[in-house]
């Protein structure tokens, strides 16, 4: 059920691990590409002013300008910057092949010239039937050139979980039960003071303690099981 | 061996890493040569870290980790200029080559209704006005008036140099649009192909019936070489996209769009490079009344000759690997 559901797409690496990618959604592509919509017509305003200084021979590199605009500014920009056009860029989305390595030239120009089909088909609504069929919301372009566009995730730093005496929980837990904990520890500064002491205080009978210090209590223990030297607490 | 302790094995490693991929640090040749061996103890922690049922939050970091060494191992790779060379000497008239049966459709498609067209005005002239608009041909008549003198006025470079600029925003976008058209199973490149056909032919019937030949052939005979060529070719790879769908073989009907698409993109370089090149042509030597109008012809000729032995012969030796 969650494989059906899930926007997850894994890609499998020739090391023999699998790398997860979100995929990016219709909305997000759509708001991406009208920025990049803005953008090109803001380059647009601004070469015609600068050009428009001179006479006819800088309306030729105008013209060219346009060309290179037209065609090629989201292929320069995905090969050039690891598949983000400015407008990706902020919808913080990238492209890549479809075996999760850099957009490469061929790749880019497939699926950006064949974007005239694309909003051809949009006409219709054909285009975003083909986005929803498809298992990776690719458009036709996309498919031709093998490629999806995925979240580009924020490489967070890692949280390393923080220092206090760590404690083992009084009772054994299954693995999944452990897994929680641990994972307590390290979201734990990512939730409001209430919600932590309302998480902590579910456990009241297992520890006895309430407020703040259930939280802390928690906490010991998420350290512990995640491999401090813990002390069994009783 | 608990989470905790993996951690604090592994975590500057993985600080070296992510400080790397965030460019904190540049890449020096010793790291460069142990990257590869780096990624894959990566890999392999990432594995352990999940075969051992650690939190999700380290999981987490650790694919973010892979992923961002899985692009920079596979990443772009140089070698650019070679890769150029290789292109014109080999890959591009090779491909032309395999693909000889699409072409030779695409040149039936355009250059029957031309031809046929073009002499068909010559006895019946009324053709010409039920098959293009009136204001289109009234247009042409005067552009290439003899009578009107602008052929034998030399025009300033800077007009050269806009004309160039509209040749590849406009010739140059027909090539990239016939292509896509072809994505609805070939039906947009056909189109454009005979549509192109019927309007040239059209219009070079017309104009020598009237009997302002003498300034049109001259000026069209320069560039035709690269640019109809080209303008065929680009049908061609649209209907090299289009039919790999109807006509997938062996393959899945997605998989050959994929690779049909990547053979089509192969020649759609050469070919909006031989269409920037008639721009060039078309915008500085065509135009020039400097230039005798026997010169232009003889150096039409040489270019229909050199461009068809480029493709017959040009990288056929096995060597050129």
């Amino acid at each position: 059920m969650g494989d059906k559901i899930d926007t997850i797409f894994w890609v499998e690496t020739p090391e023999g691990v699998n790398l997860s990618m979100r995929l990016a959604s219709l909305p997000i592509r759509m708001t991406a590409f009208l920025l990049d919509l803005i953008f090109r017509v803001i380059i647009f305003i601004i070469l015609a002013i600068i050009l428009g200084v001179f006479g006819d021979a800088s309306q030729g590199l105008f013209l060219v300008a346009i060309f290179i605009l037209w065609w090629f500014y989201p292929v320069l920009f995905e090969v050039m910057r690891g598949g983000m056009t400015p407008g990706k860029s902020i919808m913080k989305i990238r492209v890549l092949h479809g075996n999760g390595t850099p957009v490469g030239w061929r790749a880019s120009m497939i699926r950006n010239f064949l974007r005239v089909a694309d909003v051809f088909a949009s006409v219709w609504g054909l285009e975003f039937i083909a986005m929803f069929a498809d298992s990776r919301n690719r458009r036709l372009g996309d498919l031709a050139a093998d490629t999806i566009v995925v979240y580009a995730d924020s490489q967070r730093s890692k949280v390393f979980l923080p220092e206090v005496e760590p404690l083992l929980p009084p009772v054994p837990l299954n693995p999944e039960e452990q897994k929680s904990f641990i994972a307590f520890g390290e979201r734990y500064h990512l939730l409001s003071k209430q919600r932590q002491v309302e998480l902590a205080e579910i456990l009241e009978e297992m520890h006895g303690e309430k407020g703040a210090v259930a939280v802390k209590k928690l906490y010991a223990y998420s350290l512990g099981l995640a491999g401090g030297e813990g002390v069994k607490d009783s | 061996m608990k989470q905790r302790v993996f951690e604090d094995k592994n975590r500057d490693f993985w600080k070296l890493l992510e400080d790397l991929f965030k460019k904190k640090i540049k890449r020096d040749d010793e790291l460069n040569d142990n990257f590869p061996a780096m990624y894959r103890s990566l890999c392999r922690q990432l594995a352990v870290a999940r075969g051992r049922n650690y939190s999700p939050i380290l999981i987490q970091y650790l694919e973010e980790l892979v992923a961002s060494g899985h692009q920079r191992l596979y990443g772009r790779r140089g070698g650019a200029e070679m890769k150029i060379i290789r292109y014109f000497q080999r890959d591009f008239p090779r491909m032309v080559r395999k693909e000889w049966k699409l072409i030779l459709f695409s040149h039936v498609l355009f250059y029957l209704p031309l031809v046929s067209i073009a002499l068909l005005i010559q006895y019946y002239p009324d053709l010409a006005h039920m098959l293009l608009p009136s204001e289109m041909l009234s247009q042409m008549e005067e552009s290439y008036d003899p009578a009107n003198g602008h052929f034998e006025e030399v025009r300033p470079a800077s007009q050269d140099f806009m004309m160039w600029g509209y040749y590849i925003l406009n010739n140059v976008g027909i090539d990239f649009r016939c292509f896509a058209g072809g994505l609805f199973a070939g039906v947009g490149s056909i189109f454009f192909m005979i549509y192109n056909g019927v309007a040239i032919g059209g219009v070079a019937g017309h104009i020598t019936h009237v009997g302002y030949g003498e300034t049109f052939w001259p000026f069209v005979c320069g560039h035709s070489a690269p640019e109809l060529t080209a303008a065929v070719f680009s049908g061609a790879c649209g209907m090299k996209l289009g039919f790999s769908f109807i006509m997938p073989g062996l393959k899945s009907r997605l998989q050959s769009l994929k690779d049909c698409a990547a053979d089509a993109m192969t020649l759609l370089w050469g070919t909006a490079f031989m269409t920037f090149l008639a721009a060039f042509i078309e915008a500085f030597w065509s135009s020039s009344p400097l230039i005798p109008v026997n010169v232009k012809y003889w150096v039409a000729a040489c270019m229909w000759l050199g461009m068809i032995l480029y493709f017959l012969f040009m990288g056929r030796r096995r060597g050129s690997e």
